[in-house]
Formats: structure tokens, sequence, C-alpha cells
């Protein structure tokens, strides 16, 4: 295959993967273009999936970028993102975002392993190569984090529910 | 909710990110400035040995016809020295990528292009327009345009009316565009002559909560002109017409993209 096809076939996966990690859809672009550059220069020398490869570049990067700013005084965001009060009518959709959100609350080491599984569709193995992990314990991280997404997201709508109970009180 | 269905609502609440379009410009601009570096193929043992014995053979031939020559100056035979020699290599072809809808250019062309100019550099692309450069209403800083249709409905294979391409000049100079129509029929399998999508991924159809994931806050709506949508970027605003349902002007967060527009495109009935 050739980089470019792997580029139009693979990106958007690994951009759903990226902005999994870092919960910016700004840093995630970023953030895939420098791990694509890295591909790039060692195209002809991957041997495995260039799926797996690249999204390891990517959590290599996104390690990097936060020990890089545990560094430096943080500086708030301008824009959008998950979570936000609702204002208008596009906020009150994008609220329903809730499973991303819940995704996002999850511990690094199960949302890598979530995007590999379920996001670039890579097998347990080839999970467990590009995290270098066990496929055990990817078989239980994945196990895990669906369970606590289900209870973050039960969670969630309990408190909707208080809410509005108490809104329809009033 | 059971497994699969939070993976696929996972799967849908992230489908509306996408990489930029002109990300694999962005990445051969990059590896210009840092060039790649080509690894060798490997070389078969048995092709090594055979290399390696005709060298030899020619060495003795050539000796042997030097010696014949009585040339005692002992010319060393041209062998590989060992050392590797690094192999700049420039990236393979072009892909065949969308055009960019800029808030100041329409793919390679800025506005304040003349219409040879923008016609010479689209033409690869598009082809001649079918309209040809025709004048319109000399108002609201549009005076002439180029059309090109851009969706072909496929029940009966005509271009859809009101879908296209128009490109407003004003005093031979390109001024702005508009991308689509405002109604869009746009039937989902329906063939786009050309694809276009902002520098952010935006294309016509996608829902206005896209827009607000692609853009943020700079992303809003309005119900004006039976509804309408912007985008302020670094390079100026982005525009267009939204199309709810059931009704035109329900506009809300599932209403789609129905045009995409950029610069001066005539009067504000024209342009949202």
């Amino acid at each position: 295959m050739e980089f470019e096809q792997f580029v139009a076939s693979a990106s958007p996966g690994l951009l759903r993967s990226a902005y999994l990690l870092v919960g910016d859809q700004a840093v995630a672009e970023d953030l895939l273009q420098s791990a694509l550059l890295r591909v790039l220069h060692r195209w002809d020398s991957i041997s495995g999936s260039p799926v797996a490869y690249t999204f390891t570049a990517l959590v290599n990067l996104s390690r990097d970028r936060f020990r890089a700013q545990r560094r430096r005084p943080a500086i708030p965001q301008e824009g959008y993102a998950l979570g936000q009060p609702a204002g208008d009518p596009l906020d009150r959709l994008l609220e329903r975002d809730a499973i991303t959100r819940a995704a996002r609350g999850l511990p690094e080491a199960q949302r890598q392993v979530l995007a590999c599984r379920f996001l670039l569709d890579l097998t347990v193995a080839e999970t467990a190569e590009a995290l270098g992990l066990p496929e055990g314990t990817v078989k239980s991280y994945t196990a895990r984090a669906l369970a606590r997404m289900r209870e973050l997201l039960g969670r969630d709508s309990a408190v909707e529910r208080q809410s509005s109970e108490v809104r329809s009180f009033e | 909710m059971n497994d699969q269905e939070l993976i696929d609502g996972l799967r849908r609440e992230l489908a509306g990110l996408r990489p930029p379009v002109d990300l694999i410009d962005r990445l051969r601009e990059q590896a210009a400035g840092s060039p790649v570096r080509r690894r060798r193929a490997p070389v078969p043992i048995g092709t090594l040995v055979l290399a390696a014995s005709l060298a030899v053979a020619i060495a003795i031939a050539v000796g042997a016809v030097a010696l014949v020559g009585h040339d005692r100056a002992g010319r060393s035979v041209g062998s590989a020295n060992g050392r590797t020699t690094a192999r700049f290599v420039a990236r393979g072809p072009v892909m065949g990528s969308p055009l960019v809808l800029g808030a100041d250019s329409l793919g390679p062309v800025r506005f304040g292009a003349s219409p040879a100019r923008l016609e010479h550099l689209l033409y690869p692309r598009f082809h001649r327009s079918q309209s040809g450069y025709q004048a319109t209403l000399d108002q609201c800083g549009v005076d002439h345009m180029l059309t090109w249709p851009i969706i072909i409905d496929p029940a009966n294979g005509q271009f859809v009316r009101g879908e296209e391409l128009t490109v407003l000049f004003y005093r031979m100079r390109f001024v702005g565009y508009q991308y689509g129509g405002n109604e869009s029929p746009y039937p989902g399998d329906a063939r786009l002559q050309i694809r276009a999508m902002t520098a952010a991924g935006l294309v016509i159809g996608d829902t206005l909560a896209t827009g607000r994931r692609l853009y943020g806050r700079a992303f809003r709506i309005s119900t004006a002109q039976g509804g309408t949508w912007h985008a302020g970027t670094p390079r100026g605003r982005l525009r267009g017409y939204a199309y709810g349902k059931p009704k035109h002007s329900d506009v809300s967060p599932s209403s789609r993209v129905a045009s995409i527009d950029a610069g001066d495109v005539g009067c504000p009935a024209l342009s949202p």
C-alpha cells in the first residue's frame, strides 16, 4: 500500500483515536500530523500493521505533549470543549455526546485500548503489540473500560433525571 | 445499554471528526523540509555471490587487457567501496484531493485573481465553465460569474438544477464563490461532479452539529433567510444556507449544510 492511500484510509480513525487520548480536536490534528510524518520517514521499514505503528507514535507524542505541558503554566483554551454549559441548540445537541465524555473519563491505558479495538479496528493481538501489553491485559482493560463507561453513563443520566425532576417541581 | 451499543454510540459520536482535507499536502510540505530516506531493498545472497563472481571475472579480464597493453599504471576496477550512500527521494504522485473552499480562496486561487487566471488554474479540475464568463446585474459588488454544475441526480443522470459552483467577479476580479444551492434536494446517493470541502472538512450535507464540532464556537446558525450558518476563520468568514427538515426553515442542529460560500456573492437575498 502506498503511504498516500494509507493516510486516506486510516487517518479518520487515527484522528478520532487521538481525540480520545487528548480531548481536543486541534491538538489531536497536530498529533496526527506529527505521527504521520514519523511514519512517512520510516514507511519502507514498517513490517507490521502501519495503523498500529502510527497509533504507537500518537501515544508517544501525546505523552511528550503531556510532559511538556506540565512544565508550562496552563493557558485557557478558546473554543468549544465537550461538556461546556449549554447555550444554543447546537450546544444542547452536542451535550448528547455522553458516550465520548464517558470514554474521556477512563484511565489513559483503557482509552488507548478502546481506541485500538473500536476506532482503529485492531485485533486483540495487534492492540497488544501496539501498546506493549499482554493479550490478556488488553481483554481485561476492554471489559473494564466498557463496564466503567456504562457506570459513568448511568450516573450522568441519574443526575439528569434528578435535575429535570427539580425543574418540574419548581 | 449493552457493549455493542456503547461501541456503536462512541463511533457515531466521533464520526464527525475528520482530518483536514489538505493533510497529505501538509505532510508532503513538511517532508520536503526534512528529506525522506528510503531504505535499500535487501539483496538476496545468491545475487550477491553472482555479482561478486562477475566483478572478479571483469577485474581479471581488465587486468589481462592491461597487461597485454603493457599498461603498468594498474587501474583499479570500479567496485563498490562499501560505503552506504543515503538516497533521498521525493514522495510519490499527488493524490486526488478535494477542492478546498477557503474563506479568501477557491483551491489554489485567491480572491483578486482575474477570470483568465482563475479558469487557467482550475481548468485541470473543472475544464471549461458551462456558462462562460456571464454578466450578472451589476449590484452588491458582483458583475460577472462563471458556473459549473456540481451534482448529478442518479435517477435521471441529469444535473440537479440550482446546485452548482458559482464563481463571482467584480471589475474582472475574483471576489467570491457559492458552492451548492439554497434548496438542496441533495439526494444522498447523488454523484458530486466537483468534490469540495472547507479546510476544516465541512462538506455539503453535513449537519450543523458537525459544523460546530469542526469550528467550535466560531460556527453559528441563524434563521435569517430561511436558515443560514457562518463560521469565522483566521482568513475570513465562510457561510451558507442550511436546509432543515421537515421544513426548509426548521433550522436546528440536525439541519444540513446546503451551500458553502465566501466573499461577495451578491445582494442579501442571495448571500446569507
